[in-house]
């Protein structure tokens, strides 16, 4: 295969090659450091309840699978519409980001709640309308479940 | 470029440059990008846990004779190929899924690169932006988001890649074994393979003569035997209206919807998939049968940022590509075509049968393979409008910088949401990965459990050790401008 090392001076009589590269360059390499820069490839470190309230659910089984306690209560973040206040179980945080999936495994890891407790959760999912969750803890048809 | 007749002499291949070199580096390292995202995307677990566990124990004689036989889709390769990518991995499944994953897309940019044909640093200087086309558009993300052990549509990209590139090669009866090759593997795969063949007859029709009259031949007889076998003797049938939802209109419909609407007259929904199909390409609008754009609009909804971004430069790439349509159309009927005439002719083709295959239902990633094209076709409309540059009045010259230098910030912008969208792949499938046994008990999948669980174990292992950054803390403003859906 012959190869021709022409095209030192194309750069200058090629204007719209240059029209499609400098600003891609610009643009992409910007773009591509912001995301580089911003791509911390190792998992966030958040205690199991807050890891669940930034969706984490992996990180906060992993946790709980290396011995933290998925019963005790966490302190976590501020979110949208929740108040951090006191902190708050994994259980409960499950609960309010609405993933009945990630229930049943916390209460398969052990998470232990009272029954008062359960019929608590159980009325913040029926108020979130996630009536998979209010089956999982509460037993009994929905409505038998007392909400103040 | 009279249908069938020979490209002429003058039109041969110039000798390659630095210039080439340059694009393939350029290709590669893209594709080399891409593939270390996709590298921290674990197995997906929905339509992949289910496909591993059922091969685990079966030889491949069997499971090929299975498939063949299935009623609705008919892929018996692509459960051989998973069978084989299994068996090799012993053991080892993450880092032999994600190789050959990096290696198809390795492939593909290669591939790619050589149809462009790059001789000079104009040339070079349009790959970058051809790339930005073919990773940015919406129908590519579904072949590297979705983290199966072999992704068969990827497989199908590269298949009619190198069928192409068959095409345009010297002459050589090799050429017609591979082509016959690379058709049955590629429609024993996913019926997209159907794409090669088309690819192939195009080229001959383009005046490309690296594959024989006689290796066309034996594909479209290829072809024939496999429909007189899948419609005669097997009797099999082609998946039901009700086979899945899919987009009609403003809203995605689920399949009892689509029987009750379409079950008297089936053809105006296909007609509509076709043409939906073929349209999202180009104006990245309607979205697997939705009509996004115009669904805003009827509800006075505010257009989000990601949205303009992707009309605007997929208007400004068709648009390009319109133009040297009607060069292209020109030079034809002087009988002056040009090899990337020839080439845009076959990418026209591609994209128009991947639309037409799309018949049964809509889905962004049915079209990858036509949207690779499609990014071959705007390659080739910018190195013509490169070309006549020096002919053009200050006026048109001044437009035609604009729009490059639109198409290279749009397409910049839209091709830089790739990895964000990789790495929010990766987060989900991780989290999945923390409910399996959870999600296998819901599927029916119990009774596999015993003999599968050291799989499901180590996947589910690998999966949460995975260092994937949470898309849902600090998450920059300008993100509003990728496609992340």
């Amino acid at each position: 295969m012959r190869v021709s090392l022409a095209g030192g001076s194309q750069a200058v009589r090629s204007p719209i090659g240059l029209a499609a590269l400098v600003p891609l360059v610009i643009v992409s390499g910007w773009l591509g450091w912001q995301i580089a820069a911003g791509t911390r490839w190792e998992t966030d470190r958040l205690n199991p309840s807050d890891a669940i309230l930034f969706r984490d659910f992996a990180q906060a089984v992993r946790s709980v699978e290396k011995g933290a306690d998925p019963s005790r209560v966490y302190p976590v973040s501020t979110h949208d519409g929740i108040d951090p206040g006191a902190g708050m179980t994994p259980l409960e945080a499950a609960v309010r980001v609405e993933e009945s999936e990630l229930i049943r495994a916390l209460l398969h890891y052990g998470a232990r709640a009272d029954a008062p407790e359960r019929q608590r959760l159980a009325c913040l999912a029926l108020s979130l309308g996630d009536e998979g969750t209010v089956e999982i803890l509460h037993d009994g048809p929905i409505e038998e479940l007392t909400c103040d | 470029m009279a249908a069938g007749a020979e490209a002429p002499a003058a039109d041969q291949a110039q000798p390659a440059s630095v210039w080439t070199a340059v694009a393939y580096a350029v290709g590669l390292a893209a594709a080399s990008v891409v593939a270390v995202y996709v590298a921290h995307i674990p197995v997906q677990l929905s339509d992949s846990l289910g496909n591993l566990m059922q091969i685990q124990d079966v030889g491949y004689r069997e499971l090929f004779g299975a498939h063949v036989r299935n009623h609705a889709y008919v892929r018996p390769m692509l459960w051989v190929q998973i069978k084989a990518a299994f068996d090799l991995a012993q053991g080892h499944y993450w880092i032999t899924f994600k190789a050959i994953h990096a290696l198809q897309l390795l492939a593909t940019a290669g591939l790619f690169v050589r149809l462009l044909r790059v001789r000079s640093f104009s040339d070079a200087a349009i790959v970058p932006l051809t790339l930005m086309v073919l990773f940015g558009l919406h129908t590519f993300s579904g072949t590297v988001r979705e983290a199966f052990p072999v992704n068969g549509f990827l497989t199908i990209i590269v298949v009619v890649l190198a069928a192409v590139n068959l095409s345009v090669s010297r002459p050589h009866w090799t050429n017609d074994v591979l082509a016959v090759g690379l058709f049955a593997f590629g429609l024993l795969t996913v019926e997209s393979g159907l794409l090669v063949v088309v690819a192939v007859v195009a080229a001959w029709m383009a005046g490309l003569r690296g594959i024989s009259r006689w290796g066309v031949l034996a594909c479209v007889a290829l072809m024939a035997g496999y429909f007189c076998l899948r419609f005669g003797a097997l009797g099999l049938g082609l998946p039901g209206l009700g086979e899945r939802g899919s987009g009609y209109g403003l809203s995605a419909l689920d399949p009892d919807e689509l029987v009750r609407r379409f079950s008297a007259n089936p053809m105006v929904f296909y007609a509509y998939n076709v043409v939906c199909s073929f349209l999202t390409v180009l104006f990245s609008e309607p979205r697997a049968g939705v009509w996004l754009f115009v669904r805003r609009l009827v509800e006075q909804d505010e257009v989000p940022s990601w949205m303009v971004v992707n009309l605007g430069s997929s208007l400004l790439a068709t648009a390009v590509v319109a133009r040297y349509g009607i060069h292209a159309v020109r030079r034809w009927w002087a009988g002056q075509s040009l090899h990337g005439d020839r080439v845009a002719f076959v990418s026209l083709g591609i994209l128009t049968a991947s639309a037409v295959l799309s018949f049964g239902y809509t889905k962004n990633v049915m079209m990858s393979a036509g949207g690779v094209f499609f990014a071959l076709l705007v390659y080739e409309a910018v190195v013509d409008l490169s070309s006549g540059f020096e002919r053009m009045r200050w006026a048109p010259r001044v437009l035609g910088l604009a729009v490059v230098m639109a198409l290279s910030v749009s397409w910049s912008v839209r091709a830089a949401g790739l990895p964000v969208l990789l790495r929010e792949a990766a987060f989900e499938t991780r989290n999945d990965w923390a409910t399996v046994y959870q999600w296998l008990e819901d599927q029916g999948l119990g009774p596999r459990m015993p003999r599968a669980a050291p799989l499901v174990e180590q996947l589910r292992t690998e999966a949460l050790d995975m260092p994937v950054p949470n898309p849902n803390i600090g998450t920059p403003n300008f993100y509003r401008y990728f496609d992340l859906d």
